[in-house]
Formats: C-alpha cells, structure tokens, sequence
C-alpha cells in the first residue's frame, strides 16, 4: 500500500511504543499505519561502566547499551570515536534518564528529539513523503480511520500529493466576559463550515444554537447540541486539513474549552485516545489535532513576507489577495441579530458563513500550502511543524544528513549556555555586515548598475566549506590541509571532508538551479506554480543555515563560524569593489551584504546593460568556487539617501529586447510603514520629478504646496492616518506610545472592536494641548467629529523628516526647503555640482528609442551694480569671500552676493586693458 | 663641400647668415627639404614649434554666487591635485574629522588667520566644512595648505603645515635663442636707454618676449623687427587687472598677465612681480578678479620664469628666474640658448 505521510505519533501499548503514521491514499482515502517495532534511544559518552551502574535502578527500562562508532558534529575529527547507544522502552522516559545520567556528569546526545522525529530520521522519511509499506488491516477501538500494522517501510519516490480535504470553520460567539478563554460564561452561537470537496453535496454548513430557518443552516436545541454535530460533521467528513481565519487563536480553544464544558470530549482528531488540545503562549495559542492539520492563514499571511497589508483582519486581508470581504455585519449588531426575527438570524448565519468561505478561499486559491507541502518534503518536517519555526525544519534536515553520514547532534544548549553565547555575540559578533559607505545624493549623469551575488551566503558557506563538522577547534588537527577565514578560523579543505551543511546547501542549491530552469520551459500554470513554490522553499531553507549556525540557542552555534562567513562576505564585496573599478574604470557609489551598484559611463541604458553584464561575468569569473555576481537592476538616475535607502529610475529589460521603466524605492517610503500616506504620495511625486526630470526646484515647489495644504486643513484623513503594528498586548508596554494610547481608548469605547495585540491600528493625531501620544485618533472618530488635525505634527514629524533626508543628499537644507526668510528665485543663482537644481537628463537606448531632454528654466534674476559682501541668506552672518561650500557654517544656509540687503548678480569693473 | 652650391643644385640661393647658420651643421635633412621660396634665410632652417599654455582671453562682466562659488572651488581643485601628486593622497575631507583625538592630514584653504601667542589660529576649510588649526608658523590668507597634526575637538594641532612646492626635475632644452626684457616703460625711458634698446633689438636672438609696462605701444611696435616673434605681456601700468587680458594691439603676439608658453619644448612663464613664494604655494600672487576659475594657479611647472622689477638670473630645481629690471631704473636684457640653457646678461642699460 501506498501512503502519503501527513502526521506521525506513537502511543504506548503492553509496554512499548507504537508509532502511528497518519496518512492519505492516492484514492484520498485516510489510513491509521501502526508499527512497533522500534524504540527510543539516545547516545552517551564517556566511562560505560559508570553509566551502567548509573541506569542501574532504569533496568526495566533500559533494553541495551552498546557501543558505537560515530563523529561528532562540531569539530573536525579525523576519525570516529566511541559512543554508547542506550535504547530505552519508553520514549517519554527519556528526559529523565539524560537528567540523571547528566547529573553525573555523562554528556548525553541526541537525547532531546523527539520520538516522531528519531523514527522518521531513522527510516529516512521526510514530511509529506510517500511510503510504501506492508499493511495488514487490523480492528482498532481508538482509530476513527481505517488501520493497519505494517512491518516493511519503504521510502518511493511520488511527486504529486494525495487529494486532501479542507475543512474551514468559524464561530459566532457571545461574550459575556471580556476575558475570552472565560469559556464557562462566554457562549458560542454559531458555527459556519465550508468545504472541499463537498460534504454529501454541500459546499457550505451552518450550525445554529437556536432553530433557525435557510438553504444549507441547521438549527439545534442548544449550544451542546450543536457542538455535537460539529464533532459529528468533521468525524464524518474526516479532513485532512482543518483551517478558519484566527482559528488558532481564537475559534479552536474557543470550541475545546466549550466542548470540555458541556462534557463533549473534543476528540477532533483521527483517534479517540488524544483529545486537542490547546496550549497558551506569550502572544498565540499552539492547538494539537492527532492526525490532521491546522492552517491558520492568519498566522501564515502575518509571518509571510511577501504579504503586507495595513491590517491583518479578514476582510482586509480577503480583498487584498481574493477581492472578496467580509458581509457588512457591525458586531454590535449581533446581539440584536440573534434575538431578532429568523430573517435576522439567517442575515448572521450568512454573515458567519462567509467568513469561513473566505479563509478556504485564501488558502486554496491563493495556493497557501503549497511552499508548505515543499518546505515539508525537503526539511523533513511533518506538514503541521513545516508552519512552525525554521529551527526544527534546519535540524531535522541535518539530522537526516547526519544519520546517513554517521554524525552525532549536538544536544540543544540549556539557558545558562544561551545566555553564555548572547553575551558572546554581542561582544564578538561582525555586525552589519558588509556595507561600503554610500555617495550620496543624485546620480544623474550616467547610468548606475546594480550587480548582485546569488545567493551569496549559501555560496560563500560551500566555496569555504564552512560547517561545524570541518571547522578545526583542535591544533593537532592542523596537519589536514585548511584554510583560514578572515577572522583567523580554520576549516579543513573539501578534498579532506565536505561539510555537511555546504554538502546540504550544494544540493539545494543546485536542484534550485535545475527547478528554475524548469520553470522557464513549463508553460501549464498550475506545474509551474508548484514548481515556483519548491524554488521559494528551498530558498527559504538554504538562505537559512547561516542564522542557525550564529542563532544562541541552536544545537550547532559557533561565533566563528558565522564571524568567518561574515567576513568572507566583507572581504568579497571590497574585493568585487577593487576589480570592477580597476579594471572598468567605473565607481562603485554604494555596496550592500550581496550587491555593489555601480555609476558607470554612459546614459545609454543598452550600453550600461552590456556593460554590467560584462563586469558581472568578469568579476564572477575571478572569484572562488560557487560565488556568481550577477547583473540585477539598471538605473538611469539613482539617488541614493543613505545606506539603505535609495530610489531610483529603473530600467527593466522586457523579454522582446526592450526596455520597461519605473521608479525603484528602498528603504525610503514603501517599506517604512510608520508614516502616513500623504507622504508616501509626496514622496512619490518629488522622486518621480527628480529622477526623471532631474528638476530639483520643481519638488521643491510642491513640498511647500503640500505643507501650505495641510496648514489649510485641505488633506483628506485618510491621508493622515498612521499604521503601526500592536506587538505586545497593550498593558505591557513601557512609556506612552499614541497608537497603545489609542488602543486602549478605544477599548473604553468598545471593547469588542478594540483592537489586539497582534492588531494593526491607524490613527491620526489631531490638535490638543494634551502631549502627543494621547492625542492619537481613530480616523472614523475624526471623520464623525471633524476634529481637527495637528497640521504641525503632520509637518514637522511626518512629512518633513523623510522628505528632508531626500533633499539633504542633494545638498538642500531643511530651511532652503521651506523657503524660510529668503527670496524664491535665490535658488536659481546656485548650480554647483551637489546642489545642482537643474539636471538635464539625457536617456539614450542603442535603437534610437526615447530620449528625454529638459531644457534649464532659469528663474528671473537680480541684477545688482555692486557687490558690498557676501552673507547668509538665513542668519545674515558676513563673509570676507564665498566659503567653499557656499553654506554658512553657523547655520548652515546658503552664502550669496548681497549689496543693500539684496542678492543678485555683481559685474565686475574696469577690466578693459586699454 | 660647398653648402651654397649644393642648395643651388636644388634651386634655391642662400644669404649669407644662413651659409653661416648652416656652416656647423649636417645639412642632409635641410636639403631634402622643400622651400617655397628663392632665397633662404635661418629662420627657414629652424623648428618653430610654440605653443601657448596658459593665457587668459575672457573675463565674465556679471558674477553671480555661482560663479564666486565655482572660482574657489576651482582653485581647491586644481591645488589639491598638485597636492596629491605631489605628496600623495592622505588627506581626509574635514567633516571627517571627529571629536575623537587621533592624527589627521587635511588639506584646506585658509578662511581666516589670527595671530595669538606667538600660534597662528588658522581655520581652514573644504567643501565639506571647516575646521581650526593652531600653528606656530605663519599662512596667508586663502593659502591652500596641507596639514598634519593631532585633531582634538574641533581644532588641530598642527606639527606640519606643508605647500606643494616644485619637485626636483632634469631642465628642458630647446632649439633658439630668446631674447627677454622687462618694463619697458617706452613712454617715460631716458632717450638714451631707448637708444640702447634698438641696439638691443638688433641682436642675435631667435625670439623676443617682453614682461611688465610697455608704455607707449605704437612706439615699441615700430622698433620691434618684423622677421623675430614677440611675446608681449603688459605691466600694472598698462592694464588694470592682475590678472588681465592680453594688450589690444595688432603687431607681436600679445599675451596676458600671466602667461605660459612652450617654445620647442620649453616651457616659460612670464609673470610680473615674480617672488619665490609664487614656487612655494604653486599660485601666482593675488587675483584681483572673479573667474569661471581660478587662473593663478601654477598647474604646469616653468623651465623658465621671466619678470619685472629687479636684475638678475638664478636657479631654482632646474627653474631658471630671470629678472631683468626697468627702463626707468636698470634694465638688463637677458638672451637664454634653449638649447644649453646658458643665459648671457647684456650690459646694462
């Protein structure tokens, strides 16, 4: 029988461990595997015979002691050395052997991994793995699906997955206690579930507390009653997958600790000897249901990168990624809802309805699982852990390559070791990494390039062979030739032991390769975004290793080995520096951990292409082993702020040859959401005419237009609000923050609408003479109550502090920029190379292609007779001539010609010779 | 052989200064040449090769910011590369300079100078901004200066204010003979002096070039001889500007104040008021006028200096510095062979 993996525990019976393997058929039929004949163990080292007198008093547990070969995993050894391999009966028994045995001082190892986890390893299966195995159906009074005893496993190779089935739920509830998991006093309502496939010809259910009338709603007596035909529904639907918008926060504990309540035992699972259950963390609740998956999309979408909205609720969220929302139900109309008429009643069930269409529709459509299924199958996680952290899917990967190649894992470090290695990091570790300090301001002239390394931290750990197993810690070890990372670390050559991890990385890395090729030639959409999520996770993975090894609490942390990768990173960025501008005569203006960008020397866009393509190759071909620079982004213009941020007009080559522009931002508004839209909005517009045009004075303009509007009360409040996320829950935060303030005010409004933590909040701040952080509004608020807003906040801590930034990297000040005590057209007469107002910017492509000029608008100016000094057009300070810089060096405003009070122009006199 | 009949085989006559000229000489390449004309002078032998290197022909009439922005920035620019060649890019923009108390070189121009305890208290600024420097020697104002020292706060203690100077170099050499003169001052010169002058004039010498006041201009052009090129720099007395623009004459080869030029491979300046400090700072005295950029700076190195005021001829790393006085008071004219650098001073006048 064939099997897809979807879940493993174990369960103990007549004294020893059963595991049990969840699974799903080719036909989608689910299957219960049992298989018993394996048992715990865990290595030691050190003097057997005091660890026999040791386990002495555990002989009905202990089964054997036996001594074995292996290497350690951190450390380079040349050869292996003795380890005892104690197996034990009872998997939970283990803890307490390694605390006993470590409590006279026996180092114990791979102690702490879990049963599930020792068994797959064991027999190499990865999660979502297929197996072929030998079944035997057996009758079992604790399964819910058929089961079988097997004997034989064996690992097939299948690509595809089993059909699974989705079960998507949500909860009404009515809380007559504000604290939530008050699950005596608060009371569900409603349930809405949706299905796929369909469940005996139904797309959709609703199960109501009440009797209720609708297409597809059942009404029972009470609450207890309909908790018991949910238990009956999923029992008899049997999902693989149970999913809901927040359901792990809040729907599931919700309907445990209810079902528990009313004595119903929640036995969600595929069994009946394990109920779910929920475990509370600091800010999320971790639910267990044996045989099947929870997927939140609410966890997945907030974690995922890729997705970023304002806020996180539903209806948000479902109109950013399936432009659908939620029906338009406040909850204060609830209440009146469910006591109301039965056409009022059906409106709610509707409404609860659609929110559990909405979840399954997030996730199928937008194919949530599928970089899970691929993160699964290549860490070797089980489906459920692959959603989990990056920490068990790294360490399970390793241990599988450990397990082939006879290493043993380090155990994971205790808190006195972690906080050992935190106070090491900060005082050792190689912080920021590479970064070669920006040319600031506007790169107008030419073109500026941007060439980056792939994926260069997985390839600097290959090319070194950096890993814990080749990392030398003992001298004698000096004779097998090596080599010495920047920060004076010593790993073995590759010819002398390949690394696990670069040997991990080098497959990832290349089957990556050959997916991304296969993408190219896959023209079905469905084949393509399979393999586009198998590219994403095995990204993911291999771009993960380098923080594992340098995170304080994983198994193989070393300083030195993230220090040395660092530092091999640092000195490939200067060394890429060196060559490109020796040999291309052109200037690095900017480097980044994996990217240098480039002013080269032309305003052709193809010439600048070929040209980066060129360095890329020439670079590539000088550098070590598996580093690639690659050429990644053209820029005609580029102005860059800071390290960090920059803009620019970018130019993207289309696949028929040609070129398609748009302006390129980083760091500088998109990604920094603290500030509200009116900025982002300005921001855009001043970029867009200063890149493209390279008309400074122009931004200039609409800055003050926009300050003289929201001095007027003309901006929308929508364009004011500001998003900042809740990250802890309101009460815990130190100091007065205006969107906690907010919060909470809101809170005394309406605690149900209240945001949480986790939440997004916007809020404007609006005038007072309260300090700031109470003066944060609700935008619905201001909008009922016309309140006015803080046009000075919005001013001089909104607008002004990035747009600033910008001008200043061109050499503008803050007070040229507001115009402040001087005259207009005294921008004009300044056009040095920094500050220049005017640039003209030629763009010029290989097939004639478009070519933009601006022609210099010179505003009016003041012709003077006569020169008396010169001073500064802010403070009034004189000058005996023009400083260098044409700024005052008091307060830094600009120094012109003044006679009379005045600026202008002078004209020289007598300078005939005859 | 007979020089003048090989030439007649060709069919050109030679005078008799040339049968001199070319009596000493291989005559191979003069005969393998072809001449437009029948009969041959020196002057038809010799390589005529000048080229003018530094002469100032516009003045801007409006100044805006910009352009007293651009003219010290200019010069910034142009000093600080003769700084980097000359002692090598160490320098760090003064905006670098933190509060931390470590060693620093920076190059800056002098915005003011006070004197205090004996220490100059110079601030010297860049581009990037400015920065006090406690010295015990003296600077100038606007001097562009290299300094090493320790910075503590915002001020350096300075241990070495450094110019660029000249470097050491092997003279350069060249065909003709060149004769230099000085305040000529035509308009108020003794008779007498003039009368020497036309003898002067007359002289054996490839090329002329006159520095500092002419004075009475259609008198000096009918006294210079029409076959000899003039270079002819006018004096304080002449134009209004330092620097200025060449004189508005039609005869000679009129040069501004200061001027370069190569003569078959050597290079002259000519400059009035020449004192060694011009070498030193590698910039040319005080400019009087606001320029696109700045004009005085020294960029390219002279063989030979030519200017007013005193007599005499000296030697400075290979430089040589000639002086050769005024009508009004003792004028010498100086010739210089190019070609062996040996000067003869002619009596004086």
């Amino acid at each position: 029988m064939r099997v897809q993996v979807l879940d493993v525990d174990y369960i103990m019976n007549n004294n020893r461990p059963i595991v049990r393997i969840f699974g799903k058929k080719k036909d989608g039929g689910s299957v219960c595997l049992f298989y018993s004949d394996f048992y715990p163990y865990f290595y030691t080292k050190g003097d057997v015979e005091k660890i026999k007198a040791i386990l002495k008093e555990y002989s009905s547990e202990v089964r054997s002691i036996e001594s074995v070969k292996a290497f350690p995993s951190m450390g380079f050894q040349p050869e292996p050395s003795e380890f005892f391999k104690i197996m034990i009966t009872t998997p939970s028994k283990t803890p307490e052997l390694r605390e006993k045995l470590e409590s006279f001082g026996i180092k114990c190892f791979e102690a702490d991994i879990l049963f599930k986890y020792r068994f797959l390893i064991d027999f190499d299966i990865y999660g979502m793995d297929w197996i072929d195995v030998d079944a035997k159906q057996v009758q079992s009074s604790i399964s819910k699906v058929p089961t079988y005893e097997i004997k034989s496993i064996k690992k097939i190779n299948v690509q595809e997955n089993a059909p699974l089935k989705y079960l998507s739920f949500d909860i009404e509830s009515f809380m007559k206690n504000e604290k939530i998991d008050d699950y005596v006093n608060n009371e569900i309502i409603l349930i809405s579930i949706n299905f796929s496939p369909e469940y005996r010809g139904k797309k959709s259910l609703v199960l109501s507390a009440r009797p209720i009338g609708g297409r597809d709603t059942i009404g029972l007596n009470d609450e207890k009653e309909m908790l018991e035909k949910f238990l009956d529904i999923i029992n008899d639907y049997d999902p693989d997958i149970i999913t809901g918008y927040n359901i792990e926060n809040f729907d599931l504990p919700f309907v445990i600790g209810r079902m528990k309540h009313f004595g119903v035992a929640p036995y969600l699972g595929r069994t009946i000897d394990k109920q779910a259950y929920a475990r509370k963390f600091a800010a999320s609740t971790n639910v267990t249901i044996v045989g099947r998956v929870i997927v939140d999309p609410y966890v997945i979408i907030k974690r995922d990168p890729y997705m970023k909205f304002i806020r996180y609720d539903l209806s948000t969220v479902a109109e950013g990624l399936i432009g659908d929302k939620k029906m338009d139900v406040a909850h204060s109309e609830i209440n009146d809802l469910w006591n109301g008429t039965p056409q009022q009643r059906s409106k709610l069930a509707e409404y609860c309805r659609k929110d559990s269409e909405l979840a399954l529709r997030i996730v199928l459509e937008k194919k949530l699982l599928d970089k899970f299924f691929e993160l699964s199958k290549l860490s070797g996680v089980l489906l459920q852990d692959s959603m989990a952290g990056q920490t068990l899917r790294i360490e399970t990967k390793i241990m599988h390559e450990f397990k082939k190649r006879n290493f043993i894992m380090m155990p994971k470090p205790k808190d006195v070791e972690a906080r050992r290695r935190e106070n090491e990091k900060k005082e050792k570790e190689l912080k920021g990494a590479t970064v070669l300090e920006p040319v600031t301001g506007l790169h107008a002239e030419t073109c500026t390039v941007v060439l980056d390394f792939k994926s260069l931290y997985p390839s600097l750990i290959r090319t070194f062979n950096i890993c814990p197993t080749t990392l030398i810690l003992d001298k004698k070890y000096e004779k097998f030739s090596h080599h010495i990372s920047p920060v004076g670390s010593k790993f073995v050559d590759i010819e002398v032991r390949n690394g696990v991890i670069p040997h991990i990385l080098g497959e990832l890395l290349e089957t990556r390769f050959a997916i991304k090729r296969a993408m190219k030639k896959e023209k079905n959409k469905n084949k393509h975004d399979l393999l586009n999520a198998k590219q994403l996770a095995i990204k993911i993975m291999a771009n993960s290793f380098y923080g594992y090894m340098g995170y304080v609490r994983s198994r193989l942390y070393k300083i030195d080995i993230a220090n040395s990768i660092t530092s091999y990173g640092r000195e490939n960025i200067q060394k890429t520096k060196k060559i490109v501008e020796s040999k291309f005569g052109v200037k690095v203006i900017y480097g980044d951990t994996d990217s240098v960008f480039i002013e080269t020397k032309t305003n052709n866009v193809d010439e600048a292409a070929k040209i980066a393509k060129e360095m890329a190759k020439y670079v590539s071909d000088q550098l070590p082993g598996y580093l690639v620079l690659d050429f990644d982004k053209l820029y005609r213009t580029f102005l860059i702020l800071t390290k960090k941020r920059y803009a620019g007009w970018k130019f993207d080559e289309t696949p028929d040859g040609g070129w398609k522009d748009k302006i390129d931002m980083k760091g500088i508004e998109t990604v920094r959401r603290d500030w509200c839209s009116l900025v982002t909005s300005v921001m855009n517009e001043i970029l867009e005419i200063i890149l493209k045009k390279g008309d400074v004075k122009k931004s200039i303009d609409i800055v003050r237009k926009t300050i003289d509007e929201l001095k007027a009360g003309k901006v929308n409040v929508d364009d004011l609000t500001i998003v900042k996320g809740i990250t802890k829950s309101p009460e815990r935060y130190d100091g007065m923050l205006p969107h906690i303030e907010l919060a909470k005010k809101m809170a005394r409004r309406n605690p149900t609408e209240a945001p949480r933590m986790g939440d997004r909040i916007g809020f404007v701040i609006v005038k007072g003479n309260q300090m700031l952080s109470k003066r944060a509004e609700d935008p619905k608020y201001i909008k009922s109550h016309h309140t006015p807003i803080d046009s000075d906040y919005y001013i001089n801590n909104q607008l002004l502090p990035p747009i600033e930034r910008i001008f200043e990297s061109m050499g503008i000040s803050r007070e040229e920029l507001l115009g402040h005590g001087r005259q207009v057209n005294m921008f004009d007469i300044i056009n040095k190379k920094k500050r220049k107002l005017n640039h003209t910017i030629n763009v010029e492509f290989n097939n004639g292609g478009k070519s933009e000029k601006k022609d210099d608008d010179k505003g009016e100016e003041q012709k003077l007779d006569g020169w008396e000094e010169f001073v500064c057009s802010q403070c009034g300070k004189s000058f005996r001539r023009m400083p260098l810089s044409g700024r005052c060096d008091v307060c830094g405003g600009e120094v012109v010609i003044a006679s009379h009070g005045s600026a202008g122009k002078v004209t020289h006199q007598n300078v005939n010779a005859d | 052989m007979d020089i003048a009949n090989e030439f007649f085989k060709r069919g050109y006559l030679l005078s008799p200064s040339a049968v001199e000229f070319l009596k000493d000489k291989n005559i191979d390449e003069f005969l393998s040449k072809k001449y437009d004309k029948l009969v041959l002078h020196p002057e038809d032998f010799k390589s005529n090769n000048i080229k003018i290197i530094k002469n100032l022909t516009f003045i801007p009439e409006e100044l805006t910011t910009e352009t007293f922005l651009s003219f010290y920035n200019s010069k910034y620019e142009k000093m600080k590369k003769i700084f980097i060649e000359r002692i090598g890019n160490e320098f760090v923009s003064i905006n670098k300079i933190n509060n931390k108390r470590e060693r620093v070189a920076v190059l800056g121009m002098v915005k003011n100078v006070k004197e205090k305890d004996g220490k100059s208290v110079i601030e010297i600024e860049d581009i990037t901004g400015s920065v006090g420097v406690i010295y015990k020697g003296t600077v100038e104002l606007d001097d562009m200066i290299a300094v090493r020292g320790v910075a503590a706060g915002k001020v350096i203690y300075a241990d070495e204010v450094v110019y660029p100077d000249v470097p050491l170099r092997s003279p350069a050499t060249g065909e003709g003979r060149v004769l230099l003169l000085s305040d000529l001052e035509l308009n108020e010169a003794p008779q007498s002096k003039i009368d020497e002058l036309n003898e002067v004039l007359m002289g054996n010498y490839d090329y002329g070039i006159i520095v500092g006041n002419i004075g009475d201009k259609e008198k000096l052009k009918t006294m210079l001889p029409s076959d000899k090129k003039f270079f002819i720099v006018p004096g304080a007395k002449d134009v209004k500007t330092y620097p200025s623009l060449p004189l508005k004459i039609n005869f000679g080869v009129p040069l501004s104040n200061p001027s370069m030029i190569n003569i078959n491979g050597v290079n002259i300046l000519m400059v009035t008021n020449f004192n060694m400090n011009m070498l030193k700072k590698r910039y040319l005295g005080k400019s009087s006028l606001i320029l696109n950029e700045d004009f005085l700076v020294l960029d390219v190195i002279p063989d030979i200096i030519v200017s007013n005021g005193q007599t005499n001829v000296k030697n400075y790393k290979s430089i040589t510095i000639i002086n050769c006085g005024s009508m009004l008071d003792v004028e010498r004219p100086v010739i210089v062979d190019l070609k062996t650098r040996e000067w003869n001073e002619l009596k004086e006048m």
